[in-house]
C-alpha cells in the first residue's frame, strides 16, 4: 500500500493510534522465552477458531447426519488435516493453558495491579476445558455419545439445579437430535462468544497495565522493543508447538469412532486430560459423587482466584512455599488421579477387549462408508446391517450359550462346556467330512454333547464302517469325501452336472443309502432326518434358525434348539427379527474366516 | 417530572420492553425440555420363552417401542435391556418358577450392565459389580470401591402362559430409574 493511502487510512480511522501500543511496546529488561506462553496460547486459539469454522461449511449437527458429515469431511480434499488441526491443536490449548497458567503463579505475577487479569484468565481455564468437552460428541460418535451421556449424568449429580441443568443440555431424557443441537450452538457459538469477552478484559488489562515486575525479572537484560525481539521468541515456541500439532494432524488425523447406536451395548472413558476427575470421582461414591465433581474443582478455583488476596497477607516467603504447594499438588494429583486410571485399564483384559471392539467397529463402519457410502436413514445403518458386525454379536447372544464356532487353532467363539455342534465352516467339505467320520462324528464338535450323541446318524456311520478292512475303509473315505463335495455344492445350489459333484450325489443316493432317512431333492422323505437339499444354503439355514422343529428339520427329535424365528404357531414370536435371521446366517456362511474375536479359554 | 427524566424514562422502559419481549420466550423455549415428559413410562413386554431360560445363564432381552427423539419418530426401536435370570429349574412346574429381572442401565451413571459369563454382573465404565441376585459385591470382596450406590433395579416380571400356544413367556415391566441415587425411583 502507498504511504498516501495508509496516510488516508489513518486519517479516517487513525488506526496508527490503535497499534501503536503493541508496535511501540517496549521490555525494560528485554525479552524473555518463558513469557512466550500467552502469545503461544493466542495463535492456537486461532489456528483452533480457524479450523473450526472451516469445517462447520460441511458438518451437519443432527442423529441422522452428525457422523456422517464428519466422514465426508475426512474423505474431503485436506479434510483429514484440517479437522486432525482442529482436533490436536484443542489439546494443544490446554497444555498451553496449564503451563502459562503455572508459570504466572510460579512467579506471582497475580500481584496489584494485575488483579483482573488473574482473575479473568482463571475463569477462562473452565470455559476452555468445558469448550472442548462440547466438541467431542459432536462427530456422533458411540464414544462421544457415551461421553455427554456420563456427562450429563455427572451434572445432574449436582444437589437442586443438576438434574435441571441436565435436562436442558441433553434436551430430554435421551442423548439425541436436541443434545447435538444444543452442543454445537454452545460450542461454535456461546463459549466462543464467552470466551471472546473475557479475553478483550484479559488482554486489554495486560496493555492497561504493562506486564508484572515479577514477569519482566526473568528478562535480565537492557530494555528492548518487544517487536521484533519478544515476537520472535514467541514465534519460535509457537512454531515448534505447531509443528507437533500440524505432524499430528498429517501423520494420525482426528480419530472417528463408530456411528452412536443405542443398539450397540455403550461404555466409555473420558478424554486424556479429564481422566483425573473420572478417577477422582471414583473416590466419593452415591450422593457425595457430587463432591468430587463440583465441590473440589470451585474450591481448587476458588483457591487460585483467592491468590491476590492470599498473597498480599502472607510473607514473601509463605506465599512463595504456598504458591510451590499448589503447583505441586495440582500437577502432581493430576498425574497421580491420569496413571492410576491409565495404569488400572491397561491391567484390565477386560477392558483391553472393549478398547478392542470398538475400535473394530469403527475400522468397520468407515471401511463400510468408503465402499457403499452412507444411505438416508444415516450412519447407523452402517453396523446394523453389516453381517460381520451383527453376526458374531447375534452369535454371542443367542447362540453361544451351546454352539461354539471355533477353527482347528481354537480360534473363534468359544463356549466353556458346548452342548452342540462347533458350526464353525457349517456346510463346508471339512465339517462334513467330520461329520461322516465314525472318530469325529460324535465328538464335542459334532453330535458328542447333544441327545444325538448315540443317534440313528452316529450309529449310522459307524455300522457303515464296521468290519470294514483298511483297504475298504480307504476307499469308503473317499466316497464320503465324494459325499461331502456333494452336499457342500448346495450351499452354491448344487450343480449336479458338475462331475465331481454327480458322483457324490450317485454315492448319497445310491450305495451309501443316505436317502434311506434323509430327503435329498427328488429321493428319501421329510421327517425321519434333515432335509439336505439345499444344505447349509442361506435359505436351508435361515429356515432352520427359525423353525428347528419344521418337517424339514427335527420335527419330533428336536433336541433343545428354541425357534427364532416367527412359526406357524407363533406368528408373532421369535427372538430374532427376519432380518436379524438373515445377517446372522450370512455371517456365519462367511466362510468361517472369522479371526475378529479372541479365543477365550476352551476345555 | 421533566422533559429530560421523561426522555429517560422513555429511553428505558422501550429498551427493557423489547429485551423482555425477547427474553422471556426465549428462556419458555431454552426450558422446553423439562415440561416435554417422556412419552414412556412402564412398558409390559414378553422377552423370552420360558424354555430358553437356564439356571445360572442370564439372559440378556432388548425392550422395542417407539421412540420420539426431537423432530424424528422411531417406530420400532429398541428403547431398553434388561436382563432376566432363571432361579429354579424344571423339577418345579411354571407356577412355582423362580424367574427375575434386572434392568441392564447401571444404577451408577447408566451405562450398559454386562454378564460376565461366569456368575457376575459387571458395569465396565465405573467397574460396579454385582451379583445373579442383583446385589453389590462388597468393596472388600472386589479390592475396590464398588461405584454403585444401590443394587441393580428390579423389574417387575411375571411368567404369563400363551393362551394360543401353551407356552410359558416371561412378562417384564420395563422402565428406567434415576442414576446415582441410594433409592429406586422412577423416571418421571
Amino acid at each position: 500500500m502507498s504511504n498516501k493511502l495508509r496516510d488516508w487510512l489513518d486519517d479516517r480511522t487513525s488506526y496508527r493510534s490503535f497499534l501503536s501500543p503493541m508496535r511501540r511496546r517496549l521490555l525494560p529488561t528485554g525479552p524473555n522465552w518463558g513469557n512466550s506462553t500467552a502469545s503461544c496460547l493466542l495463535w492456537m486459539l486461532l489456528v483452533v477458531v480457524g479450523t473450526g469454522v472451516l469445517m462447520m461449511l460441511s458438518y451437519s449437527p443432527s442423529t441422522n447426519s452428525a457422523w456422517a458429515s464428519v466422514h465426508y469431511i475426512e474423505q474431503s480434499p485436506a479434510g483429514s488435516f484440517i479437522r486432525g488441526l482442529h482436533f490436536y491443536g484443542a489439546q494443544a490449548l490446554l497444555i498451553l493453558f496449564a503451563v502459562h497458567t503455572i508459570r504466572v503463579l510460579a512467579v506471582a505475577a497475580f500481584r496489584a495491579p494485575h488483579e483482573l487479569i488473574w482473575v479473568t484468565g482463571l475463569l477462562l481455564l473452565p470455559l476452555v476445558v468445558v469448550w472442548a468437552i462440547t466438541g467431542n460428541p459432536l462427530a456422533g460418535t458411540q464414544k462421544g455419545f457415551s461421553q455427554i451421556e456420563v456427562e450429563g449424568n455427572i451434572i445432574a449429580s449436582t444437589p437442586v439445579v443438576g438434574p435441571i441443568i441436565q435436562r436442558i443440555l441433553i434436551g430430554g431424557d435421551q442423548v439425541g437430535n436436541l443434545t447435538l443441537t444444543h452442543l454445537y450452538s454452545l460450542h461454535v457459538v456461546i463459549f466462543p462468544a464467552l470466551i471472546g469477552l473475557l479475553l478483550v478484559v484479559h488482554i486489554s488489562q495486560v496493555y492497561r497495565h504493562g506486564l508484572s515486575a515479577a514477569t519482566l525479572e526473568g528478562g535480565g537484560g537492557s530494555a528492548r522493543p518487544y517487536w521484533p525481539y519478544q515476537s520472535a521468541r514467541n514465534m519460535i515456541v509457537f512454531g515448534i508447538v505447531f509443528g507437533i500439532v500440524a505432524m499430528l494432524a498429517w501423520r494420525r488425523g482426528a480419530p472417528l469412532d463408530a456411528p452412536a447406536d443405542p443398539e450397540l451395548s455403550h461404555w466409555t472413558r473420558p478424554e486424556w486430560y479429564f481422566l483425573f476427575l473420572f478417577e477422582l470421582r471414583s473416590y466419593f461414591v452415591g450422593q457425595w459423587e457430587f463432591v468430587a465433581t463440583v465441590v473440589i474443582p470451585v474450591a481448587a478455583l476458588l483457591l487460585l482466584i483467592g491468590m491476590p488476596v492470599i498473597d498480599r497477607m502472607s510473607s514473601t516467603r509463605l506465599s512463595a512455599a504456598l504458591r510451590g504447594l499448589i503447583i505441586l499438588t495440582g500437577l502432581g494429583g493430576w498425574a497421580g488421579l491420569t496413571l492410576a486410571s491409565v495404569l488400572r485399564d491397561a491391567k484390565d483384559p477386560d477392558q483391553q477387549q472393549l478398547i478392542a471392539e470398538s475400535e473394530e467397529h469403527a475400522g468397520r463402519a468407515r471401511e463400510l462408508a468408503d465402499e457403499n457410502g452412507i444411505a438416508p436413514a444415516g450412519a447407523i445403518t452402517l453396523l446394523r446391517n453389516d453381517p460381520q458386525t451383527q453376526g458374531p454379536l447375534l452369535f454371542q447372544q443367542h447362540c453361544a450359550s451351546c454352539h461354539p464356532k471355533v477353527d482347528e487353532s481354537g480360534k473363534g467363539i468359544a463356549v466353556a462346556e458346548p452342548s452342540a455342534p462347533n458350526l464353525y465352516g457349517f456346510g463346508s467339505v471339512a465339517s462334513i467330512e467330520a461329520m461322516l467320520d465314525p472318530e469325529r462324528v460324535a465328538s464335542v464338535h459334532c453330535f458328542g454333547n447333544t441327545a444325538f450323541a448315540d443317534g440313528e446318524m452316529v450309529n449310522a456311520i459307524r455300522d457303515l464302517h464296521d468290519g470294514v478292512d483298511d483297504d475298504g475303509k480307504q476307499q469308503l473315505r473317499d466316497q464320503l469325501r465324494q459325499v461331502a463335495i456333494a452336499l457342500a455344492a448346495e450351499r452354491d445350489g448344487g450343480d449336479h452336472n458338475d462331475s465331481s459333484v454327480a458322483e457324490g450325489v450317485e454315492l448319497l443316493t445310491g450305495d451309501l443309502a443316505c436317502t434311506d432317512c434323509h430327503r435329498f431333492h427328488d429321493e428319501g422323505d421329510l421327517g425321519s432326518a434333515p432335509d439336505l437339499t439345499g444344505y447349509g444354503s442361506a435359505e436351508w439355514l435361515s429356515a432352520m434358525v427359525a423353525n428347528p422343529e419344521h418337517e424339514r428339520f427335527y420335527p419330533d427329535t428336536n433336541d433343545r434348539m428354541p425357534a427364532f424365528g416367527a412359526t406357524e404357531d407363533d406368528p408373532a414370536g421369535g427372538l430374532l427379527t427376519g432380518s436379524q435371521i438373515e445377517l446372522l446366517v450370512r455371517w456365519l456362511m462367511g466362510d468361517g474366516a472369522d479371526v475378529r474375536h479372541e479365543p477365550t479359554a476352551v476345555e | 417530572m421533566n422533559r429530560r427524566s421523561l426522555l429517560k424514562w422513555i429511553s428505558r422502559a422501550i429498551g427493557w420492553t423489547s429485551a423482555l419481549v425477547v427474553a422471556i420466550p426465549g428462556i419458555s423455549f431454552i426450558t422446553a425440555p423439562l415440561r416435554r415428559r417422556s412419552s414412556s413410562g412402564a412398558i409390559d413386554q414378553r422377552v423370552a420363552k420360558l424354555a430358553n431360560l437356564r439356571v445360572g445363564k442370564p439372559m440378556q432381552v432388548t425392550i422395542t417401542g417407539s421412540r420420539q427423539d426431537a423432530w424424528v419418530h422411531y417406530d420400532e426401536e429398541v428403547i431398553g435391556r434388561a436382563w432376566v435370570v432363571r432361579e429354579t429349574d424344571d423339577s418345579v412346574g411354571p407356577e412355582e418358577t423362580r424367574v427375575i429381572a434386572f434392568s441392564a442401565v447401571c444404577p451408577h451413571l447408566g451405562c450398559a450392565v454386562r454378564f460376565d459369563g461366569e456368575r457376575r454382573f459387571n458395569c465396565p465404565c465405573h467397574k460396579a459389580f454385582f451379583e445373579l441376585s442383583g446385589q453389590p459385591l462388597s468393596d472388600a470382596e472386589l479390592g475396590h470401591k464398588n461405584p454403585t450406590p444401590r443394587q441393580l433395579d428390579e423389574l417387575e416380571c411375571q411368567l404369563v402362559e400363551d393362551e394360543e400356544s401353551g407356552e410359558w413367556w416371561v412378562e417384564v415391566k420395563y422402565q428406567r430409574f434415576e442414576h446415582g441415587l441410594t433409592t429406586k425411583v422412577p423416571r418421571a
